[in-house]
């Protein structure tokens, strides 16, 4: 079984194509054609082929990209940024979840992505807002303490969950998400950058991953979020028909 | 004496202009004009922090190289680039190249100064001084000023303030 990493990347173009012609002057990646949808194939190295013809352009339920198979929803107990534990199962069970992993010394990405999840639930309705959960894991462990973390998610939203972690658990953990593992880029002076996979989670209460929302160079995430988590959020997942 | 001095004006004025274009011809390779606008900065509570600006290239083809700025102990060129499905920040080896005529934007998501060991984080409203280098147009010294969190697109920042504190 290919990760869903790959599949993802198959799905990327599909969505840069849902949110063309947005705001951004340079495509951020050549697209063509309509978007469709893309099985659990295991042959998604192509990337662009077509797959089965049920994906007419106007029948896109969900825009965020479809993983198939679904990632699961971590079952661990981590630490709060309050120093409690938290048992990502239980406490987020019944919710939408939103999963980011990331951290605090990332300059550009993490917090435009970040920024864009707070913006976009910013706007949405807050019935919605309450059956949703905003979880970060950090990427970081050696610099990112829990005081860190709380700090940092503050500035986009106070109700985001921070959630500190042991590199060896996060390590397993980014294997279970199908995530590459992190790569520290070295900056000089001990400095350093974390590499790590740059998408949301949405978990349904089903507890799967159906959609990611990968961070998109040039903009238009939180217009697709915005489109998807009042559904997510309203019906729990449902299968394109 | 005052007809000899209209002839020496009549042609110096006949030649400066000759002379500015066979200057211009000169050095047509070389010359370079960089304009810098829209310079703002974005910090979080790390000791890193980005820089994002609009930069003009009149005259020939130019490439910014290198920055720095006092307030942190190095500044790099970065990109992001997409790569297996996710986006990667990275530095950018050759520098940003920018076309005759042509405008380059470092923006969120894209091309952006990383600011790293910044010593006292600098707070919305604040400015500082950044010097650029080109490889051309030589050294640039920009203002940038330090935008307000979330206040990206210009709207609802200060909303989102006064909610926040409520809570």
């Amino acid at each position: 079984m290919r990760l869903p990493l790959l599949a993802l990347a198959a799905l990327l173009t599909a969505v840069l194509v849902a949110c063309g012609g947005g705001d951004a002057d340079r495509p951020p990646f050549e697209v063509s054609g309509p978007p469709r949808a893309v099985d659990a194939d295991d042959d998604s190295d192509g990337g662009d082929e077509p797959t089965s013809g049920n994906g007419g352009a106007s029948e896109v339920l969900y825009r965020g990209a479809r993983v198939m198979p679904p990632l699961p929803k971590p079952d661990l107990v981590l630490t709060d940024t309050s120093g409690e534990p938290f048992d990502i199962l239980a406490e987020t069970e019944g919710y939408l979840t939103l999963l980011y992993l990331g951290y605090t010394h990332c300059p550009d990405i993490c917090p435009t992505h970040l920024l864009d999840v707070a913006k976009t639930l910013e706007a949405m309705d807050p019935a919605h807002v309450e059956r949703i959960r905003v979880v970060f894991i950090t990427t970081d462990p050696e610099r990112d303490d829990a005081a860190a973390i709380r700090r940092w998610l503050d500035l986009f939203d106070e109700r985001f969950i921070g959630l500190t972690i042991d590199a060896d658990t996060l390590s397993a953990l980014l294997t279970t998400l199908g995530m590459p593992q992190i790569v520290k880029r070295d900056l000089g002076d001990g400095r350093y950058a974390v590499n790590h996979a740059t998408y949301l989670i949405a978990y349904t209460p089903d507890n799967l991953g159906h959609i990611v929302y990968p961070f998109l160079m040039g903009g238009g995430l939180r217009e697709i979020m915005a489109h998807d988590l009042p559904l997510l959020a309203e019906h729990g997942w449902r299968e394109p028909s | 004496m005052s007809g000899a001095a209209r002839t020496w004006r009549w042609l110096l004025a006949a030649l400066i202009p000759v002379s500015a274009i066979a200057l211009l011809a000169a050095c047509d390779d070389d010359w370079s004009s960089i304009e810098i606008t829209n310079a703002r900065a974005r910090f979080t509570t790390t000791d890193v922090g980005a820089v994002y600006f609009d930069i003009t290239a009149e005259g020939a083809d130019d490439r910014l190289i290198a920055a720095a700025s006092g307030i942190a102990a190095d500044v790099q060129v970065h990109e992001v680039v997409s790569e297996g499905g996710g986006s990667m920040m990275r530095p950018v080896a050759d520098g940003i190249a920018i076309t005759a005529g042509g405008t380059v934007s470092l923006e969120p998501g894209g091309y952006h100064l990383m600011l790293l060991g910044v010593g006292e984080i600098p707070v919305p409203g604040d400015s500082f001084e950044l010097t650029l280098q080109f490889e051309r147009a030589g050294r640039i010294a920009v203002t940038v000023t330090v935008e307000a969190f979330g206040g990206d697109d210009g709207m609802e920042d200060m909303d989102h303030g006064s909610m926040d504190e409520g809570e």
